[in-house]
This record gives C-alpha cells, structure tokens and sequence, in this order.
C-alpha cells in the first residue's frame, strides 16, 4: 500500500515536471518601448521554456496631455525568443510616451 | 486490509497510549494547515483571478470551477478554522506549562477554562460488556489537573460522561481497543452515537430486549458476551490513566465526525457501468481533515504552478 502511494506521487512528480517541460506556456517580459515616428516599438522577451500567443497593449500618452491612443497587437512567442512588436499610429504625433502591458494568457 | 483501514480511517489512536498522544498531535497539524492552506487558496484565487477566469475559459473548462474552489476553500477554512485555533491554544498551553512554577495548578486553571461538563460521545458495542463479579463497569478519567470524565458501559452502550468540550469519539475506540487487548476477545464498535443515534438506539434496544430475557429466564447469556475480572478491569484503567494527561488537548480540538465512502468509478459517468466502492462507518477526523487537507494542498500546488508557469493555451 505505502508503495502504491509512494510510486503514485513519483508519477505526480513525472507528471508535474512533463507539464512544465511540454504544455507550459510563454512568460513574456518587457525589455523596451519607445516612438519611433508614427510606429510604436515593443521589444518582448519569452522568459519561459513555452510558447504561445501573447497579447500587447499600447498605450500612447500625449505630452501635452488629453486622452490616451490605445491599440493592441497580438504576437506568438517561441521558447526563450526575443521579439519586436510594432504597431502604426496613424494619429500619433511621436512625441507620446508609450506604456505597454503584456498579457498571457490573451484576454 | 480491512485493519489497515481501521488503524488510518476509523481508529487512528486507538492502539497504544502513545499513538493516542501522536494522534492529537498530528491532528492539531492537521487543522493548522488545512485553515493556512485554505487561507492561502483564497488569496491566490483573488489575486490571480483574471489568469484562472481566462485560462478557465479558454481551455474549455468551466469557469464554475474557479468559483466552486473559491467556496471549497471557504467552506473548509470555516470548519478547521476552530481547530486552528484550538492547535494555537495547545501550543500557548504548552509554553505556559514550561515557564510556569506550579505545573499542577495551571493544568488546574487550563482544565477549568474548558468549562463545564457535559454529555460526550457514545457508541454501540458488538458485544456486551459485564464485569465477572457484577459491578458497574465505570472508570473515571483523572490525572492531576483533576476529572476529564468517565468511561460506562451498560450492556453494549458505552459512553463518555461528564465529558469535556463534547468529549472525544477517538477516546471509546482506545477503550475498547484496550478491552480487546486485555481480554483477548474481538469486541467490535458497531454504530456511532455522533452519526448514526437512530440505528444506534434500535440496535441497543435489541441488545437490552436480549439481557432482561435472559434475566427473566435465568439463563445464560443469550447476547454475545465478554467478562471482564477484576484485574483485567484494573489493567484498562490504567492503560486509560495513561492517556488521561492528553484528554485536556484533545478537548480544545474539534471532533468533527463524519462517515467515510471511497468511489471508484471503472466506467465513468453518464455511463456508470462499474464502480468500485468502499464505505466506513466513521472517519477520524485526522483521516477526514487529513485528506481535506491533501485535496486543498494538491489544488494549492497546481494553482501555484500554474501562476509561475501558465499553461500553453490555444491561440
């Protein structure tokens, strides 16, 4: 019986350790964003060993203030993978300040 | 097998004097991480809330879920939670003995803020028990802070009276294990008074039809019957003597009873087939709490896992 037990939290383990190896998904992290003209740049980095879509939201702030231009890019990330997302702003001056959220999974 | 589950499920403590004492202590354990893990179940699920709602929504699991862990949780954290507080109270007990200089007197003073006695707990007996010189069969429950109760039996009824904070189930099974050891004869608890007090008192009815018949006919005993001598009797009150010190924490725990029914279904629902079932007539609560508190911690973990290492999801 104590066996039994002991081999089935083995297999838990195995089991634990293959989820992380095999279905475990990307753990995107920002590194950079900033204006480039019209375009806004995110450069995305997948700490993780998984892979799969992400989501990235921009979110450009006038300097002379009012409301905030939104837009959001979607992007999928390999294992360890270091990415640029760019998105066009057609209304943007390129002088905001750019905020970016990255969301995993997508929403 | 079947003792095997008797020594986990049923009757944890009721071999020895000292895996009474560890069956209390790992009891107080119990409850202490259940009401913590519980605790920290519902803070993860508030903080994470929108990772579990959207993993839940997009890998086809129902998003219920989340909410019937959110009430597990909530539910389990209520019913450890005064055996949380009745494992700190054993602790703070515990550092007061160390330091203080009359252990007696604060023994005295902890046995008293339990307070007043009452009616304990109760189970049927397979066997009737009788003493060979007809004496009631009575053992009072003392040690120096003074009575935790007394153990009777009449016929096949034994109870604990004048018990402490409702008394303890574990207690009448350490009994009778002890009446098994001493007299060498199998006496085995047949119904609880805590879960089942109707089928209780319809079976002692039978037994007590059973005893006045005999008396009537001035025969031998017609119920199943075990004699004890009087050094047999004197053997179980002391090996009760033993365990009497640890009534006083056995009493701040709770005892919550339960009946315990393992399921395994081979075919599984809608179809049902097969399944394979065992049942118990009553849990311990270290069995009952300690597999609660397995469920929540195995949930807990894989939450965890799940906050550090999302899993892959469709696009």
């Amino acid at each position: 019986m104590i066996r039994a037990l002991l081999l089935l939290l083995g297999l838990l383990v195995l089991a634990g350790i293959g989820f992380v190896r095999g279905c475990s998904g990307p753990r995107p992290e920002l590194v950079s964003a900033r204006m480039r003209g019209k375009v806004a740049e995110a450069v995305v980095r997948n700490a993780g060993s998984g892979e799969g879509l992400i989501q990235v939201d921009f979110r450009l702030r006038p300097r002379a203030g009012g409301p905030p231009l939104l837009k959001s890019e979607r992007a999928t990330l390999r294992p360890h993978e270091v990415a640029r997302v760019e998105v066009q702003f057609d209304l943007a001056r390129g002088d905001e300040s750019v905020e970016v959220e990255l969301d995993y999974p997508p929403r | 097998m079947r003792g095997l589950l008797k020594r986990v499920v049923s009757e944890p403590g009721a071999d020895t004097a000292e895996s009474f004492v560890r069956r209390i202590r790992i009891l107080a354990a119990t409850y202490t991480v259940l009401f913590c893990a519980c605790c920290a179940g519902e803070v993860v699920l508030a903080v994470y809330g929108k990772l579990f709602v959207t993993l839940a929504q997009r890998s086809n699991v129902e998003t219920l879920t989340v909410l019937f862990l959110l009430v597990f949780y909530g539910y389990l954290a209520a019913v450890s939670a005064p055996g949380a507080l009745g494992a700190a109270r054993i602790a703070l007990h515990a550092l007061r003995l160390r330091f203080t200089p009359d252990r007696a007197a604060e023994r005295r003073r902890q046995l008293a803020a339990l307070g007043e006695p009452g009616q304990g707990p109760w189970a049927a007996l397979g066997k009737v028990l009788e003493r060979t010189d007809g004496e009631p069969l009575r053992f009072e429950l003392r040690d120096d802070a003074g009575s935790h109760g007394i153990i009777q039996v009449q016929g096949a009824r034994v109870a604990q009276l004048e018990a402490r904070k409702d008394g303890s189930a574990d207690l009448l099974a350490y009994f009778v294990r002890q009446v098994e050891d001493v007299t060498g004869e199998q006496v085995p608890i047949v119904v609880w008074g805590q879960i089942d007090d109707d089928e209780g008192e319809r079976y002692l009815a039978q037994v007590e039809f059973a005893r006045s018949l005999r008396q009537a006919l001035g025969s031998p005993p017609l119920w199943p019957t075990v004699l004890l001598s009087a050094e047999q009797t004197e053997e179980v009150s002391r090996r009760l003597a033993q365990i009497a010190p640890s009534l006083l924490e056995d009493a701040l725990l709770p005892d919550w009873e339960y009946q315990a029914e393992h399921k395994l279904p081979v075919i599984p629902e809608p179809l049902g087939l097969v399944s394979l079932g065992r049942s118990a007539k009553r849990a311990d609560p270290v069995a009952s709490m300690g597999f609660a508190a397995l469920m929540v911690l195995l949930t807990l973990a894989v939450m965890v896992l799940f906050v550090i290492h999302p899993p892959w999801v469709p696009g």
